[in-house]
C-alpha cells in the first residue's frame, strides 16, 4: 500500500510514543507499554493475515508460549531476564515451526481451524499442568526488570523505552521482510498461490517462513507482556486473545504495516475510555468491528489514505 | 478390574454427545449450505440456556411448563437467527473468508455483552423438571431420567434431520442449495428463503440444545467461548457439512471426554484438542466429510 501513509503513521505513532515516554504520567506510561506490546502482537499477526492471506485464529499460542517460557525460566531458575527473553522468543519460534509444518498445507477455513486447535492444545496443557504453570491461577510475582536508575529514569519508564526500541525494531524488521523478495512471494501467494507455484516457488515453504517469523514476534510480545504485568495467566493462550489481535488488525487496516499498530492503540483507548463510562466495552468493540467489516473493510488506514490523497490532490 | 464405572461414564458421555450433536448439526448445516463458519453459534447456544431460565420463571417448573419454556427458548433463538441472516449475515456471502469469520466473531462480542446486560454476570440456577428428576434402573445400574430424555431427544433429532434432508422435497432443495446456489436460483427457486430458513433452523437447534443442557451445566456468561471450541472440535472430527459425520464426531467427543475425565481428569481438555489436531493434520475433511483441497 502507500508508502507515504506508512511513513506518516510511523512518525505520528513513534513521536507520540517518545513524547509519552518523556512526559507521560505513571498511568499513561503503563497504557503506552501495553499498547506497544499489543501493537507488536497485532503487526506480527498481520504478517500472516494481511500479507499472506492466512487467517490464524491461534496466534495467542505463540504469545503465551513466549511469555510462559521466559517467565518460568526467570522465576524458577533465576535466569537473567535478557537470556530468559531470548529463550522465550526461541521457544515460541520452535513451536511455530512445529505447528506451522502441519498448518501451512491447509487452506482457508481449515487453516483457521488447525491454528485454533493448536492454540487450544497449548492452552489445555498450561491450564492443567498445575505443578509447573500454576494452572488456572497462573503465576504471580515474576522478577521485575531492573535498570538501576539508568539516565535517572524510574524502572517503569526505562522498561517503557525498552519496549519502544524493541517494538520499533520489530516493525522495521517486518517492513524489510514484506518488501524483500521473500515478502513479494508471500504477498503474491495470497493473490494467486497456484500461479506463484508455477513460477517455481515453494509456496508452503514461504508460508512456513512467515509463520515462524510471526510466531517469534508474537513470542517477543508475550515475553514483554509477561515482564510488564509480572504475571503469567492461561488466558494468554486462550483463543479469544488471538481474536482480540485480529480485531486490531481489521480495525487498523490489514493492507498496511502500521495499520494494525494504529488499530491496537485505538482499540485499547476505546477500551480504557469506555470502561470508565460503561462496563460493556466488548459490546462497543463488537459493534465497531461489525460496522467496519460491513462498510469499511479497509479499516482506519484506508480512511487515512483516502484523506491524504484528497489533501494531496488539493495541494497540487 | 471393576467395570462398574463403564455404564455410568458411557451414559454421561452419550448425554453430552447427543445434546452437543443438536447444536453441532446446526453449525454443520449452516456451513454446508452457506459456507459460513459461524463463531456465534456458541453464543446462540448460550442464549438458549438463558432464555430457558427466564421463561421458566414465567411458565413455572411443572412438567408442561418446562416443555413450554424449552419450545419458547428454541423458537426465540431461531427467530433471532432468521433476523441475523436476513439483515447481516447475508451481506457477507461471497466476501473474503476473513470477513465472514470476523463478522460472526463480532456477533460473539455483542451477544456476550447483551446477555450480561440483561441477565447479569451471576450464574443462573436451573433445576430439572419434576417429572424427569427421578432415576430409572437399567439392569443393575440406575440412570438419571433427564439424561435418558436428552439421549432420546438427540436421536429423535438425528432421525428428523435425516428424514427431512434425505427424503423430502424441502431436503432436496436444501441439498441443491448446498451444491449450486446459482443453478437453483435459475430454476426459479427462492434461494434467499432457503438460506434464511437454514440459518434459522441451525439457530433453533443451537437454542434448543442450550436450553436442554441448562440443568446440567453452569449457565453463566462466558460459556459461549468454551462451547464454540467444543463445537468446532466435533464438526472438524466428523467432517464439516456432513450429518452423519457430525453425529460420529459428537459421539467420539462425548465418549473420549467422559472416559478421559474418569481416568486422567487432568488430560481431558488436552485429549479432545489433540483429537482435533490429529484429524485436521491427516484428514482435514474429517472422518466422514467430502474430500477437500
Amino acid at each position: 500500500m502507500n508508502r507515504r501513509l506508512e511513513l506518516v503513521l510511523a512518525l505520528t505513532l513513534g513521536l507520540g510514543g517518545l513524547a509519552l515516554g518523556f512526559f507521560g504520567s505513571r498511568l499513561w506510561i503503563n497504557f503506552g507499554t501495553e499498547a506497544m506490546i499489543w501493537a507488536l502482537f497485532a503487526v506480527s499477526l498481520n504478517l500472516l493475515v494481511g500479507y499472506g492471506g492466512l487467517v490464524s485464529f491461534g496466534h495467542a499460542a505463540y504469545f503465551g508460549l513466549g511469555a510462559y517460557a521466559a517467565g518460568l525460566l526467570a522465576k524458577l531458575h533465576g535466569v537473567p531476564l535478557i537470556y530468559a527473553a531470548v529463550f522465550g522468543v526461541a521457544f515460541a519460534a520452535v513451536f511455530a515451526l512445529l505447528f506451522g509444518l502441519l498448518c501451512v498445507r491447509r487452506s482457508k477455513v481449515y487453516f483457521a481451524m488447525l491454528t485454533l486447535a493448536f492454540s487450544q492444545l497449548c492452552w489445555a496443557v498450561v491450564f492443567r499442568w498445575n505443578d509447573l504453570t500454576g494452572g488456572d491461577q497462573g503465576i504471580n510475582g515474576l522478577p521485575t526488570p531492573e535498570f538501576n536508575q539508568l539516565f535517572g529514569m524510574s524502572n517503569q519508564r526505562a522498561f517503557y523505552f525498552v519496549c519502544f526500541i524493541v517494538t520499533a525494531i520489530g516493525f522495521v524488521l517486518v517492513w524489510r521482510i514484506v518488501n524483500s523478495p521473500f515478502g513479494l512471494m508471500l504477498r503474491s501467494s495470497k493473490e494467486n498461490s497456484e500461479r506463484v507455484a508455477f513460477l517455481g516457488v515453494k509456496v508452503p515453504a514461504v508460508r512456513l517462513g512467515a509463520f515462524v517469523i510471526a510466531g517469534a514476534l508474537a513470542g517477543l510480545a508475550g515475553v514483554l507482556f509477561a515482564f510488564h504485568t509480572r504475571g503469567l495467566f492461561p488466558d494468554y493462550l486462550f483463543w479469544t486473545k488471538g481474536a482480540e489481535a485480529l480485531n486490531m488488525v481489521v480495525l487498523g487496516g490489514m493492507n498496511s504495516l502500521m495499520g494494525p499498530a494504529l488499530g491496537a492503540v485505538v482499540l485499547l483507548l476505546i477500551n480504557q475510555e469506555a470502561t470508565a463510562i460503561t462496563p460493556y466495552w466488548s459490546l462497543i468493540t463488537g459493534l465497531t468491528l461489525a460496522l467496519l467489516i460491513l462498510f469499511a473493510p479497509g479499516g482506519l488506514a484506508a480512511f487515512l489514505s483516502r484523506g491524504m490523497d484528497w489533501l494531496g490532490g488539493r495541494g497540487k | 478390574m471393576d467395570l462398574a464405572f463403564v455404564p455410568a461414564q458411557l451414559l454421561s458421555g452419550l448425554t453430552t454427545a447427543m445434546t452437543l450433536f443438536v447444536t453441532a448439526s446446526g453449525l454443520s448445516l449452516i456451513f454446508g449450505v452457506m459456507g459460513i463458519l459461524n463463531f456465534a453459534h456458541g453464543s446462540l447456544f448460550m442464549l438458549g440456556a438463558f432464555c430457558l431460565v427466564s421463561l421458566l420463571q414465567y411458565f413455572g417448573l411443572s412438567g408442561p411448563g418446562f416443555f413450554a419454556a424449552l419450545a419458547g427458548a428454541s423458537l426465540l433463538v431461531g427467530l433471532l437467527g432468521a433476523v441475523l441472516e436476513r439483515f447481516l449475515i447475508s451481506r457477507l456471502y461471497g466476501k473474503e473468508e476473513l470477513f465472514q469469520l470476523l463478522f460472526t466473531y463480532s456477533l460473539v462480542l455483542i451477544i456476550a455483552d447483551l446477555v450480561r446486560m440483561y441477565w447479569g454476570v451471576n450464574q443462573q440456577k436451573v433445576s430439572r423438571p419434576a417429572m424427569l428428576s427421578g432415576n430409572t434402573a437399567i439392569g443393575t445400574v440406575s440412570f438419571p431420567d433427564y439424561n435418558l430424555f436428552l439421549i432420546v431427544t438427540g436421536f429423535v433429532i438425528v432421525g428428523a434431520l435425516w428424514w427431512v434432508l434425505g427424503f423430502t422435497r424441502l431436503g432436496k432443495l436444501v441439498r441443491a442449495a448446498a451444491q449450486d446456489r446459482e443453478m437453483l436460483g435459475m430454476l426459479g427457486k427462492n434461494v434467499r428463503l432457503i438460506q434464511t430458513g437454514v440459518f434459522a433452523t441451525g439457530s433453533l437447534l443451537a437454542g434448543l440444545s442450550g436450553a436442554l443442557m441448562a440443568p446440567l451445566v453452569s449457565v453463566v456468561p462466558g460459556m459461549d467461548a468454551d462451547i464454540i471450541i467444543v463445537l468446532f472440535i466435533i464438526v472438524v472430527i466428523g467432517g464439516l457439512g456432513s450429518l452423519w459425520g457430525t453425529l460420529l464426531g459428537s459421539i467420539v467427543y462425548g465418549l473420549s471426554y467422559s472416559f478421559t475425565v474418569y481416568f486422567f481428569p487432568q488430560l481431558a481438555l488436552f485429549v479432545v484438542a489433540a483429537l482435533m489436531v490429529v484429524t485436521l493434520s491427516i484428514r482435514p475433511q474429517g472422518l466422514l466429510g467430502k474430500r477437500v483441497e
